[in-house]
C-alpha cells in the first residue's frame, strides 16, 4: 500500500474525507482496506476502553477546591488605592490637617510653658499707651479675677 | 463553542464559583485520560490535571472564546505533560519535532490485522489494560499525544494541529506512525490472536 492510499485511509477512518472524497473511496474499498479499518477500530476502542475505565472514578475537583481555597486564605489584604482623581484633594486636606494640628500643639505648649493662669502679669507700671515703628500697638488691661489682679495685654498690628 | 459551554466559561469569567466548578467537573475525566495516557502515573496524572485546572482558573480572563475552552485546556495539560516527562525522564520531547524516532523503522503501513482481543473482556482486564498502557509508554511522546489526542478525544487534525502548533500534515503522519507502532506493540503481547497461517 503506498503513502496516498494509507493516508486516504487513514482520513476515512478519522472522518477527515469530505462526502464525495469518501463515497469515491468506498467504492473502491478493498478488502484488505476493510481488515485495516477493522484493526483501527479495534486499537481505538482498546486504547479509549482502557484509558477511560481508569479514569472513570477520578475526582479532580476536590483538590483543585482546595488549593483554590488555601490561595483565598493566603492572599494578602487587598490594598484600595485612591482614585487619581482624588489624590490632589486628599493631599491638600492632609496639609490643612497637619499644619491644624502644629498649630494646635504650638498653642497648648504656650499655653503649659507661660501658664497665664497661675502667672498674673505684674509689670509694675502703668502703660497707658506705646509707639511702634511700623505698627499699631494697643494697650489693654484684664481684670484677673483668680490672682486679683490685672493682666496687660499689648497687641500690636503691622501697619499697611 | 456550544452555547452552554460558553455561557459556563464567561460566568466563570465573571468569578462565578459554581460555573468553574462545573467546568471542571465536565472535563475532569477527559483530561485526566489524556495526562494518564501520556504519563502513566496515577498520581502524577491527577497532579497535572489539578495544575491545568488552576492555571484554567487564574488565566479565565486572558481566554479570548474565539477556540473551544476544550481546545485549550488540552494545550495547558499537554504541556504539562510534556514537562513532566522532560523533567522525570530527560526525554527530549517537543511538539514541533516533525518525526518521532521510530518513524524510520519501517514504511509499512496498518497492518490487515486484529488483535484478536475482546473489548469486553479489555475492560475488565487489569492485566491487559496495564499491556495496552505499557504500550503506550513505548511510544515517543509526541507519537502517544497524536494517538491520545485523536483515539481518546475524538480532535480534528486542525484541533490537534492547533494544541500542538504543527502542520495538519504533521498531525497525519505521526498518527499513522503512532497506530502502526502501537499495533506492533500490542500484536507481540500474549493474548493478541495469532496470525493465520
Amino acid at each position: 500500500m503506498g503513502k496516498a492510499e494509507d493516508d486516504k485511509l487513514q482520513r476515512y477512518f478519522d472522518g477527515e474525507l469530505d462526502a464525495e472524497e469518501r463515497a469515491r473511496f468506498e467504492a473502491s474499498m478493498t478488502d484488505d482496506d476493510r481488515e485495516r479499518l477493522a484493526a483501527l477500530a479495534e486499537m481505538r476502542v482498546l486504547l479509549s476502553g482502557t484509558l477511560e475505565a481508569e479514569s472513570a472514578e477520578v475526582d479532580i475537583w476536590s483538590g483543585v477546591q482546595a488549593q483554590l481555597a488555601k490561595e483565598k486564605a493566603s492572599a494578602p489584604t487587598p490594598i484600595v488605592r485612591t482614585p487619581a482623581v482624588l489624590r490632589p484633594l486628599r493631599r491638600r486636606r492632609m496639609v490643612a490637617g497637619t499644619t491644624a494640628g502644629v498649630m494646635f500643639a504650638a498653642a497648648a505648649a504656650f499655653l503649659f510653658v507661660l501658664r497665664p493662669w497661675h502667672a498674673p502679669i505684674t509689670n509694675g507700671c502703668d502703660i497707658e499707651s506705646l509707639e511702634v515703628e511700623g505698627a499699631v500697638a494697643t494697650v489693654m488691661t484684664q481684670a484677673d479675677a483668680p490672682n486679683g489682679g490685672d493682666t496687660t495685654i499689648i497687641w500690636t498690628t503691622e501697619e499697611e | 463553542m456550544d452555547p452552554d459551554e460558553r455561557l459556563l466559561v464567561d460566568d466563570a469569567r465573571r468569578g462565578d464559583a459554581n460555573a468553574f466548578r462545573e467546568l471542571v467537573k465536565r472535563y475532569q475525566r477527559r483530561a485526566y485520560a489524556v495526562a494518564l495516557g501520556m504519563v502513566h502515573d496515577g498520581d502524577d496524572a491527577r497532579d497535572i490535571c489539578q495544575d491545568a485546572f488552576l492555571r484554567v482558573h487564574k488565566n479565565l480572563v486572558t481566554f479570548e472564546g474565539d477556540s473551544q475552552f476544550f481546545t485549550w485546556l488540552y494545550r495547558i495539560v499537554m504541556n504539562l505533560c510534556i514537562d513532566h516527562l522532560r523533567k522525570k525522564r530527560g526525554e527530549r520531547v517537543e511538539f514541533d519535532d516533525t518525526r518521532g524516532p521510530e518513524d524510520s523503522i519501517d514504511d509499512s503501513g496498518i497492518a490487515p490485522r486484529r488483535l484478536g482481543f475482546d473489548p469486553q473482556r479489555a475492560l475488565a482486564d487489569k492485566e491487559l489494560r496495564g499491556q495496552i498502557r505499557g504500550a503506550l509508554d513505548k511510544l515517543s511522546a509526541t507519537h502517544r499525544a497524536a494517538l491520545i489526542m485523536r483515539e481518546i478525544d475524538g480532535l480534528s487534525y486542525a484541533e490537534m494541529a492547533t494544541v500542538t502548533g504543527c502542520s495538519v500534515g504533521t498531525i497525519m503522519s505521526r498518527l499513522f506512525h503512532a497506530r502502526k507502532n502501537m499495533q506492533k506493540l500490542l500484536l507481540g503481547y500474549k493474548g493478541a490472536a495469532e496470525p493465520a497461517a
